[in-house]
């Protein structure tokens, strides 16, 4: 990051802090991800969070309004489960729950940008599958300078692989992971002794009781700042304080992930990231009912093929699920520009294979928000939730729909008319550069300005509406 | 419309068995929307097919009693697509890239084409009811390719498009796979290891061969295989076609420059690239087979037009360029309708998408008196789709060919057999 980018994202982070900040969008048919529509629509932002929805609600005389009549306005999407901007995914070392996607974050990668491009306006940055236990991740804007300023939720939520990562069995794949708890329990029960007889040395008294029991009395005085810095995530993972993202490839992945969280009394806490296979189990996710919804593969087609026929039976993933009622959350297949690499193409390809409509829009917006414990405040356009609306030129899954305006927090930070590396990747022609001190010409940099930090509602750190994790 | 038609039919001397067989025998299919394919439109419209084969097509007419209607309801009806390009249902693997010559045009895709492939079925489900198999690319002049359709009896599938070999310039002919792999000191020459190595070796090939058709011509000795000279004659005196495969904007002025030696006119497949030789293109009037857009991104092809390709076939439509759009092998994802999709999202306008895998896929096949529209006379390959055609959101429901239902997702055609 150069100097002077820095400078000016200071400044204008600056001119943005002071007073109350309000915006409006006017017109427009509001889509919802239940799928009802409200035409002419008027939506007000105060402060990033939406405080009126309507097609007859006030607008402030201060806000800065959008026109949006024959647009579509969505709420912006979410990637609840994404590799942007690390290069590398995955740690060599099976067992590492110390380390931090904070560390990788790239806020410069161009898939940010992508993602504006994309209406999506929150990724949750998780470390890849090919682990036994992944390190922290983070939920961000996919804008800004630094990764301090595009945080909304940091230390979030650990992955954990049932699946073997590549060259390993799957005994190995669970002997690790139980191993890692079992190492964790006993540099725990360690930190317990230690720290009782410690605690009856400062009181003079002498230790009396087995190491059994001095374990038993020490495991109540152990803080987290006792333990090795290497231990203490996992230690708060195991107590449930972290939600885990489980990965379970194939079907028996899926049931032996069930099980193994059950004996750790995790399975509540945890999200599955499941394969294509993972449809032959869905009444088995459904009975353990984690309360979040399962995040399916890219690939929605499962293709098997019987050996004695040689016939390929092709499933189409998520329509089992939504026949069983299991809510699901989209990723896109890859990601970038190519077609693929969008999420509304995936909730488009649903409505395509006989999904319902509305599960199909819930699964990029509603359901996602919930897979990533932010339900309640994103993943629908409604009072009281954070000002994060895609305006839209059509239908959200019409083949030809661009999105027009991204507006995160209430700012807009994307704007289709100003986006020249979209209209030369179409015109491949060059497109004459901006006038210097053009406001938003660039969305690689103006959003890292816009939603610099110091802004009031909006600050670089877990907003204090998030809703915690307990 | 259709009333006319009929009544011209019925009115005709003979006609009387006809009229008893269009009352019997034919199918009149029903669509809230029939695009024919070459820019007409009608809402509602019906199809009406006989023996195979459309004898009309219009708005909704009332309908002579008894026939039998198969009900497109509120879904759009459109021609079968056509892909002028593809390189499925031919074992390519194992069968398809010759080794003892880089120079055969006297070779026919034909005899490689595996009707049985589960590719076709694929194809046919997805709306294609036919396919150019064109030659492939490891060779620099490659085979002749072969029309088919992709579902039906066998011996109704081959089509007699007009003769077309193909050409490759640039590095899929000197560099592709491990069949076709670049010499190596450590390993002894063969078949396996292929030349020519470079772009200047590939143009060498083709410029030679040529060379050596015009001296059989002219009676001077030569050591090639005289069948592939005459084949390399008809493409010289226009009888078949040239197809030069020529991705990269620079292989596309190669294909130029190396087809003007030679006064061949051509086609150009895939092109990728087009869009940065549109002066060129325009100029020289050139067809395009246009495609494959790609759907992921891939690091290894990146400087292959990258996105940028995305908004092409809306610019050759805008250049007057003769076009039609190709999926080469992909089928889903990637396959024709979303080739056709991922144009119009870039700015191709929808009837002219839809002729750019119909009716000009046809017209480059030489194949347009046959298919590739709705009308009168032409084959009753149909497909009708439960929304706009070529959205993600939509898919064809029944596909027929030579008026034979190939697939039937909500059976709308076989119910009423039954």
């Amino acid at each position: 990051m150069t100097l002077p980018l820095l400078g000016a994202a200071c400044l204008a982070a600056a001119a943005l802090s002071a007073g109350r900040e309000s915006a409006a969008i006017r017109g427009g048919t509001l889509v919802q991800p239940d799928g009802s529509r409200l035409e002419n629509a008027i939506v007000v932002i105060e402060n990033g969070r939406i405080t009126a929805v309507g097609a007859d609600v006030p607008i402030p005389a201060d806000a800065l309004v959008h026109e949006a009549a024959g647009k579509v306005l969505f709420p912006g999407m979410l990637l609840a489960h994404a590799q942007i901007g690390l290069d590398v995914t995955n740690e060599n070392v099976p067992v590492a729950p110390f380390v931090n996607v904070y560390d990788a974050i790239e806020p410069n990668s161009m898939e940010w940008e992508e993602c504006l491009r994309g209406g999506i306006a929150t990724v949750h940055v998780i470390q890849g599958n090919n682990t036994v236990i992944g390190g922290l991740s983070r939920i961000v804007r996919p804008v800004g300078d630094m990764v301090e300023a595009m945080t909304v939720r940091p230390d979030y939520a650990l992955k954990i692989s049932i699946t073997p990562r590549a060259g390993f069995n799957r005994m190995t794949q669970m002997a690790e992971l139980r191993r890692a708890f079992e190492d964790l329990q006993q540099h725990v029960n360690d930190v317990a002794e230690r720290r009782y007889e410690e605690e009856k040395k400062r009181k003079d008294e002498k230790v009396l009781v087995p190491p059994e029991e001095a374990v038993k009395e020490g495991t109540k005085l152990v803080t987290i700042d006792d333990l090795e810095a290497k231990w203490r995530t996992l230690w708060r993972a195991s107590r449930g304080e972290i939600p885990l993202f489980v990965h379970c490839d194939r079907a028996a992945d899926v049931v032996r992930g069930i099980e193994w969280l059950k004996e750790m009394k995790l399975l509540e806490k945890s999200v599955f990231v499941v394969g294509t296979e993972a449809f032959k189990v869905v009444n088995e996710l459904k009975a353990a009912s984690t309360g979040r919804p399962v995040i399916l593969s890219g690939i929605l087609v499962h293709e098997e093929t019987d050996r004695r026929t040689g016939k390929v039976v092709e499933t189409f993933v998520p329509k089992v699920f939504a026949d069983a009622g299991v809510p699901f959350v989209l990723q896109p297949n890859g990601f970038g520009f190519s077609a693929d690499g969008q999420l509304w193409y995936q909730a488009a390809r649903c409505v395509r294979e006989g999904v319902a409509r509305d599960v199909a829009l819930k699964s990029v917006t509603q359901s996602a928000a919930d897979a990533i414990g932010m339900g309640d405040v994103l993943g629908a356009i409604a009072p009281g939730r954070w000002g994060n609306v895609a305006i839209l030129s059509g239908d959200p899954l019409a083949q030809a729909t661009w999105v027009e305006k991204l507006l995160i927090e209430g700012r807009q930070i994307y704007d289709r008319a100003e986006d020249r590396r979209l209209k030369e990747l179409i015109t491949g022609q060059e497109e004459p550069p901006a006038p210097p001190g053009a406001q938003g010409a660039d969305p690689a940099t103006a959003p890292g300005a816009a939603s610099g930090n110091g802004k009031g509602d909006a600050p670089p750190k877990a907003p204090a509406d998030a809703p915690k994790d307990e | 419309m259709i009333a006319i038609l009929l009544h011209g039919a019925l009115a005709a001397g003979d006609a009387a068995p006809l009229a008893q067989r269009l009352k019997t025998e034919s199918v009149v299919l029903q669509a809230a929307e029939v695009h024919t394919g070459d820019g007409a439109v009608f809402k509602p419209g019906v199809v009406i097919v006989l023996d195979g084969k459309i004898v009309a097509v219009g708005p909704a007419p009332p309908l002579p009693a008894g026939s039998r209607v198969v009900d497109g309801g509120s879904f759009v009806l459109t021609p079968g697509l056509v892909d002028a390009a593809c390189q499925l249902g031919t074992f390519q693997r194992t069968g398809f890239t010759e080794q003892s010559s880089e120079v055969v045009p006297q070779f026919d895709a034909a005899d490689a084409i595996d009707f049985y492939s589960k590719e076709f079925e694929r194809l046919a489900r997805e709306g294609v009811t036919t396919v150019f198999v064109t030659g492939e690319a490891a060779s620099v002049i490659s085979c002749r390719g072969a029309a088919v359709k992709t579902a039906g009896p066998i011996a109704a599938r081959r089509l007699a498009a007009k003769p077309c070999v193909k050409a490759t310039i640039g590095p899929e002919s000197f560099r592709r796979g491990s069949f076709n792999s670049s010499p190596s000191r450590f390993r002894a020459p063969s078949v396996f290891q292929r030349r020519p190595t470079t772009r200047m070796g590939s143009a060498w090939v083709f410029r030679k061969a040529f060379l050596d058709a015009l001296a059989f011509r002219d009676g001077r000795p030569t050591d090639e295989d005289p069948a592939a000279m005459r084949a390399l004659l008809d493409v010289v005196s226009g009888a078949t076609a040239l197809r030069m495969q020529a991705r990269e904007a620079l292989d596309i002025h190669s294909a130029s420059r190396l087809c003007d030696e030679f006064g061949l006119s051509f086609t150009l497949e895939y092109a990728l690239e087009a869009g940065d030789c549109l002066d060129l293109i325009t100029a020289r009037r050139i067809p395009v087979i246009f495609g494959p857009l790609r759907t992921r991104d891939s690091p290894v092809s990146a400087r292959e037009g990258a996105a940028e390709a995305y908004g092409t076939p809306r610019r050759l439509a805008e250049s007057g360029v003769s076009f039609c759009l190709t999926a080469c092998d992909a089928i889903g994802d990637g396959g024709l309708a979303r080739q056709a999709g991922l144009a119009i999202r870039h700015g191709l306008d929808r009837e002219r998408a839809l002729r750019a895998v119909t009716a000009d896929a046809a017209a480059m096949l030489g194949l347009e008196r046959r298919l590739g529209r709705l009308g009168e006379g032409l084959d009753a390959d149909l497909v009708l789709w439960n929304g706009p055609p070529f959205d993600d959101a939509s898919r064809p429901v029944l596909v027929l060919i030579d008026g034979r239902p190939v697939f039937d997702a909500e059976k709308r055609y076989s119910k009423e057999d039954s």
